[in-house]
């Protein structure tokens, strides 16, 4: 009887809806195919030991195992990753917010300018790569002439493989490179806020810009925020390609090494296609649990 | 709001429209009704050795009377040469000096006339140094450039769309007057004999020659056309019938042959232009020759062509320079292989960026007219310098005379000097700011004259404008060059690339047409609306056209082999599948289908089970990789593997080789070898060193004039790292990366051996104790001379060749300095880096795909690709063929090559290792713990070898093999 009414239920959803199932149909297929299968795929595959030619051995948890009990190099990966996505995710979140507010503030065609300016690193591709340039250990890269022109140092300084930069380094070219999508999204944030919000604000007390913008301005953009957040997060937190290419891969002594680039390391060089997705399926809850703390924070605004 | 949109749109379409239509009236304005290809003269400018050779013998222009035939009977031969009475001439082969007695009855200046016929070699020009009396007399005889000539098979077409041919050889007995290799002065070389008995000796840089007659006599030259024209006039009709067309890349009824002076002139498919012949607007047409692949001072086309009456024509070339911009392109022009008046020695093709008709003419448009025979003629055009020659010469005198001195500051004040220290420059090095003010002057003067030549003073005459300013100011305050050094050096660099490319004189012809004077020419170019259709249906039809699609033919018949290139680009893509079509589809009966995918599609298309049958082009690392899990087939359990295993050296076999198996053969081969600048270690007074002791002293030596050495470092991440370096060294010592044999080899690390410890510091000690640069642009430095020697890849002979004109003959390679044995030998071994081709083990047709592996290593077919890369893209593509034979036969000198083959054969390949990786990766941590931390070698080597060791023992265990803990303490040494 239950069962009766259950399956009446559908049918009777599916004909109420059927026009929106229909339309989401064509995303639905391509998001199961491309992206939901796939994680399914590799939760499986972490349970076994696999290398791209022979068939895949099942190994119960052992991935996990050596993961978190013997892979010494993983801890290294997990601890850049991690002081990475801290200082570069607030910090580049709070950037974007506060240019986007900036940027706002000013008249139309200066604002199209300077927000052309500040999302130009982000959208030029490998621009980012002027920064190898910039610190190449030739003394003729920029930085070691100068600081040796200027007589700070005498002899030049090996930027991108000495341990003790590297990640100094990335993370300065990552809040470089930070105003993305965030602050695009912010900028259209503070543009949707209604007027008349503030002008209401302003004769119920409101009583200076600060109070302004927690009050008003944060609440009423609180989507914006939430995508921006969840952007931030998954692209400091799977940061890999920026390592790459400024520090090499694998950098030296594993200084730049990220969970990212230590998949990278199992996939393609070391042909361990299982343990590769143990560890993918790891940053995925790391994503997940980021993405859930941020959600909480993000609701005590205003 | 709608309404507004819809009218917007409708103000929009007609403004775009109308647009495009003045845009396209203001292109086809610019159709050019007259063209004129317009005499130069010139005044050559000659080098300094030839200029004070012909000053000591007060040359005065006037040459002996007289003709002095050499016999040649009376040769003598030294060194390897082989020389052989032909039927035409005396043949030589091999490395080493002919030599000829001449008898000289008057005393004088002469030219050299030589008669020739070129001998089966490479692609390469011949090449030889010409002594008089033994005597090297100037230094344009230390490279005496003769040329071979080619012609073009049949264009022929293949589903629709035409297939480039290929060239081959052509051989015929050819007379000319000995040039200097540039084609800078416009002339012959003369040499001045006195009476008596002389020799004249050929020494052989590169490829063998047939000499079929030499003679010192006077070239006659031609008169100038005002002398002749009214003698012609009087003999001959002017001709006055209809226009006479000949397509300049092909040959037809009127067009018998093309003969080029070098395989690497090309024909070309021009999308440009719809009234080019033939054309096609999206499939492929070659429809002109030329462009940048004729654009070397020497080369020719030569096209004999049928004419029907006698008569004088106007000649007129349908053809574009569109390559480079601001720099006139010159040629000299025979007719029935002598130049026909004065003024043809040089004519100017100026810069145009849409098809043209160059009529050869006078100033004031007056047509120059031409006689040519009923029947057969030939024409000819040769690349020359023109009024460039005199410009590329002086600029070049200047920028070896900055560059010394800038070499002369570093020596005095070092590399980075300070700026708080005074250095007196003004004192110590008076002649400096002489130097600089005399070449600021010149540049300026230079820079005038090119403006007056081309008309155009732009990013062509910026470079020099740069340096005669920077020269400027530094000539009058010479300190401040403390801070100016690192632009100084740019612009000396930049006004050597400017000399690469003002050297380079490209012309592309479509036609050429034989008419009446001032006969009025078809449009050179379409009109505006069919051009606008053309790149319509040029747009549209890439839709359709798949262009991407390498095979010309593609059928499911069962007997198709797929066949994917990795690591090549469409063009050499192309080649293999030529290559294919036309020899081993012919003779085998399977069709073969080329793609080019990247490298790491491959195992997943394995996996899918849509994978290739044959790879080629795989890294080393790769092809190992793919061993190590059986992904390829062993190649030594096939027939006939042995007989192609005969030609490869062991070590490029056991790059490919896992366990007892080889899986792979190799394509290309690299090693390292030593690069060194003969004129700075000459003005040193040191020897090229053969042993490390040697190398290790020369440092201080180089270091206390300011120069340094390089040697590779071992980072992995930077371009100028090599861990290859490291490894060599390790060999050399004895020592080995690995231990075990067969099957264990790889079981333990072979790093924590004392040898490996000893090699290891040796190379970090050059750092830290020698002063070496860890990281530096080796190729610029050692152009500059601030690096005169260092250690890297042999291909960097390539670039260097091409885009280091100006230390031509400056600098030389050797083998890698050595390790002296316990017997005195010095072992000088390399470890080799290889590009395999592998059969993959999904295929279906296993005896298909090793037939068509043994046909694409085989030397013949080898050969013909890498001839054929050169030929295309130039000599700085030559291929590093992993197959002594076929290196041997490609374009190096002599020289070059016993080098080459020599360290070729001291080479060693690392077999594949489960695990190998973590060795490359460890030794880059050590190496930039010493250099960063200071921290001792061998501890640093030590601490790193345990990662070695455990991924070493945890991949064995993966693939079930035996672990250093299960041989029972064999090599547990290593472990603790």
């Amino acid at each position: 009887m239950k069962r009766q009414t259950n399956k009446e239920s559908c049918s009777v959803i599916w004909k109420k809806h059927k026009a929106k199932y229909l339309m989401i149909l064509p995303f639905g297929l391509i998001f199961l195919t491309f992206t939901f299968l796939p994680i399914v795929v590799a939760m499986a595959l972490g349970f076994t030991s696999f290398d791209m030619v022979n068939a895949p051995k099942f190994i119960g948890l052992d991935n996990y195992i050596h993961l978190f009990a013997g892979d010494d190099i993983f801890l290294i990966a997990i601890k850049n990753t991690l002081f990475f996505a801290v200082v570069t995710g607030p910090i580049s979140y709070m950037m974007c917010f506060l240019f986007a507010w900036l940027v706002n503030e000013l008249p139309r065609i200066p604002r199209a300018c300077m927000t052309l300016v500040f999302y130009a690193p982000s959208i030029s591709g490998n621009a980012y790569l002027v920064w190898k340039l910039l610190f190449s250990q030739d003394s003729y890269g920029w930085a070691n002439a100068w600081l040796m022109k200027l007589g700070v140092t005498t002899d030049t300084i090996n930027f991108l493989t000495n341990a003790d930069y590297i990640m100094p380094i990335l993370i300065v070219v990552q809040l470089w490179l930070s105003l993305g999508v965030s602050f695009l999204t912010f900028i259209a944030g503070l543009k949707n806020v209604d007027h008349a919000l503030y002008e209401a604000a302003a004769v119920e007390g409101i009583k200076n810009r600060w109070q302004e913008l927690w009050f008003i301005t944060l609440p009423s953009m609180k989507p914006q925020l939430m995508f921006g957040a969840v952007m931030q997060i998954t692209s400091s937190l799977s940061v890999s390609q920026l390592s790459t290419d400024l520090v090499g891969f694998p950098s030296v002594n594993y200084a730049g090494h990220t969970i990212l680039t230590h998949l990278n390391d199992y996939g393609s060089i070391r042909y361990e296609l299982g343990y590769a997705c143990a560890i993918a399926v790891v940053l995925f809850f790391l994503m997940m649990i980021c993405n859930i703390i941020i959600q909480k924070l993000l609701r005590r605004i205003g | 709001m709608k309404i507004d949109k819809i009218n917007r749109w409708k103000i929009w379409i007609p403004a775009v429209l109308v647009l495009l239509v003045v845009g396209g009236l203001i292109r086809s304005r610019k159709h050019p009704s007259d063209v004129y290809a317009i005499p130069s003269t010139q005044e050559a400018t000659y080098e300094a050795s030839y200029k004070q050779y012909l000053e000591q013998h007060s040359y005065d222009g006037t040459m002996a009377t007289t003709s002095a035939q050499v016999d040649l009977q009376t040769y003598s031969v030294k060194g390897n040469l082989t020389a052989e009475q032909g039927v035409d001439g005396i043949l030589t082969s091999g490395q080493g000096t002919i030599t000829f007695q001449v008898s000289i009855e008057e005393t004088g200046f002469y030219n050299l006339k030589l008669g020739y016929i070129a001998l089966p070699g490479t692609t390469s020009d011949i090449q030889r140094k010409l002594y008089i009396d033994d005597e090297l007399l100037y230094n344009d005889l230390s490279q005496i450039v003769i040329k071979r000539w080619w012609s073009d098979g049949t264009i022929v077409t293949k589903q629709k769309n035409e297939i480039q041919p290929d060239s081959y050889e052509v051989y015929h007995n050819t007379e000319w007057f000995v040039e200097d290799n540039n084609v800078r002065y416009g002339e012959p070389l003369k040499f001045y004999l006195t009476q008596g008995m002389h020799t004249i000796s050929l020494e052989t840089i590169k490829e063998p020659l047939e000499i079929t007659g030499l003679s010192f006599e006077r070239d006659p030259g031609a008169l100038p056309y005002n002398e002749v024209i009214s003698t012609y006039q009087a003999q001959y009709n002017v001709y006055g019938g209809e226009q006479l067309i000949y397509q300049a890349e092909r040959c037809d009824d009127d067009v018998a042959a093309i003969l080029k002076s070098s395989s690497s002139i090309q024909v070309q498919k021009n999308y440009s232009d719809s009234n080019l012949e033939p054309y096609h607007a999206y499939r492929t047409r070659y429809n002109t020759i030329g462009k940048d692949s004729w654009e070397n001072p020497g080369d020719s086309i030569t096209w004999i062509i049928t004419v029907k009456e006698d008569g004088l024509y106007e000649l007129s070339f349908k053809g574009r320079q569109s390559t480079n911009r601001g720099v006139t392109s010159y040629r000299r022009l025979y007719i029935n292989g002598n130049i026909p008046y004065e003024e043809m020695n040089a004519i100017a093709f100026e810069y145009k960026s849409n098809m043209n008709h160059y009529t050869i003419a006078q100033k004031d448009g007056e047509p120059y007219l031409f006689y040519l025979q009923e029947g057969s003629n030939t024409i000819t055009l040769e690349v020359v310098m023109g009024a460039f020659g005199p410009i590329v010469s002086s600029v070049e005198e200047s920028m070896i005379r900055l560059n010394s001195a800038y070499l002369k500051v570093i020596q005095l004040v070092g590399q980075s000097p300070s700026k708080f220290i005074d250095y007196q420059i003004a004192t110590k090095l008076p002649e400096f700011s002489i130097v600089m003010k005399e070449e600021s002057i010149r540049l300026n003067q230079i820079v005038e004259e090119i403006v007056r030549l081309t008309g155009d003073k732009g990013e062509n005459t910026a470079l020099l404008s740069k340096m005669a300013y920077q020269a400027e100011k530094l000539g009058n305050k010479p300190e401040s060059v403390i801070k100016e050094l690192t632009q100084l050096k740019n612009n000396i660099s930049a006004v050597g690339t400017w000399l690469v490319s003002v050297s380079q004189m490209p012309l592309e012809l479509d036609s050429f047409t034989l008419s009446a004077p001032k006969a009025t020419k078809s449009p050179a170019t379409d009109g505006t609306i069919a051009s606008m259709m053309n790149g319509a249906l040029r747009f549209f039809s890439t839709f359709f056209i798949r262009s991407n699609e390498v095979s010309s033919e593609h059928s499911d018949a069962g007997n198709t082999l797929k066949v994917w290139v990795v690591s090549y680009g469409k063009e050499q893509a192309q080649m293999i599948q030529n290559l294919a079509d036309n020899t081993f589809a012919t003779k085998s009966d399977i069709r073969v289908n080329i793609q080019l995918i990247p490298e790491d599609v491959v195992l997943k298309a394995a996996l899918a089970g849509t994978g290739p049958d044959v790879v080629l082009g795989l890294k080393q690392s790769t092809t190992q990789d793919f061993a190590m899990r059986n992904a390829t087939l062993d190649l030594t359990k096939l027939d006939g593997y042995n007989q192609v295993a005969a030609k490869y050296n062991q070590s490029t076999l056991d790059s490919a080789s896992y366990q007892t198996g080889v899986y792979g053969l190799a394509e290309q081969a690299n090693f390292l070898t030593m690069f060194y600048r003969n004129d700075v270690l000459e003005q040193l007074g040191v020897e090229v060193p053969t042993t490390w002791e040697e190398f290790i002293q020369l440092i201080p030596i180089l270091q206390q004039n300011n120069y340094n050495a390089y040697v590779p470092n071992a980072y992995m991440s930077e371009g100028s790292g090599n861990l290859n370096y490291y490894l060599s060294l390790l060999y050399q010592s004895g020592g080995d990366v690995y231990e075990g044999t067969g099957e264990t080899y790889g079981i333990a690390s072979g790093l924590s051996d004392v040898l490996a410890m000893d090699a290891f510091k040796g190379y970090t000690n050059l750092y830290s104790n020698y002063g070496l640069d860890v990281q530096i642009d080796f190729a610029n430095r050692f152009r500059t001379g601030e690096v005169p020697i260092g250690i890297i890849n042999y291909t960097l002979f390539n670039t260097l060749e091409v885009f280091a004109p100006e230390i031509k003959g400056l600098w030389s390679f050797a083998k890698v300095p050595g390790t002296v044995r316990e017997d005195g030998t010095v072992d000088h071994t390399v470890v080799v880096d290889t590009v395999q081709s592998v059969i993959m083990r999904s295929t279906e047709v296993p005896e298909e795909a090793w037939m068509f592996l043994q046909w694409w290593v085989d030397v013949g077919t080898q050969l013909q690709f890498g001839t054929m890369i050169e030929s295309v893209m130039g000599s700085a593509a030559r291929y590093a063929s992993a197959i002594p034979d076929v290196l041997e036969q490609l374009p190096w000198s002599y020289e070059e090559l016993e080098v080459l083959l020599e360290q070729f054969d001291e080479t060693v390949g690392i077999p594949a290792v489960p695990g190998y990786y973590m060795t490359n990766r460890m030794i880059s941590y050590a190496f930039s713990d010493v250099i960063n931390n200071k921290t001792n070698p061998r501890e640093a080597l030590y601490l790193n070898i345990k990662s070695i060791q455990q991924e070493l023992d945890s991949k064995r265990e993966q693939l079930g093999l035996t672990t250093a803990k299960e041989t029972g303490g064999q090599y547990e040494e290593t472990n603790k």
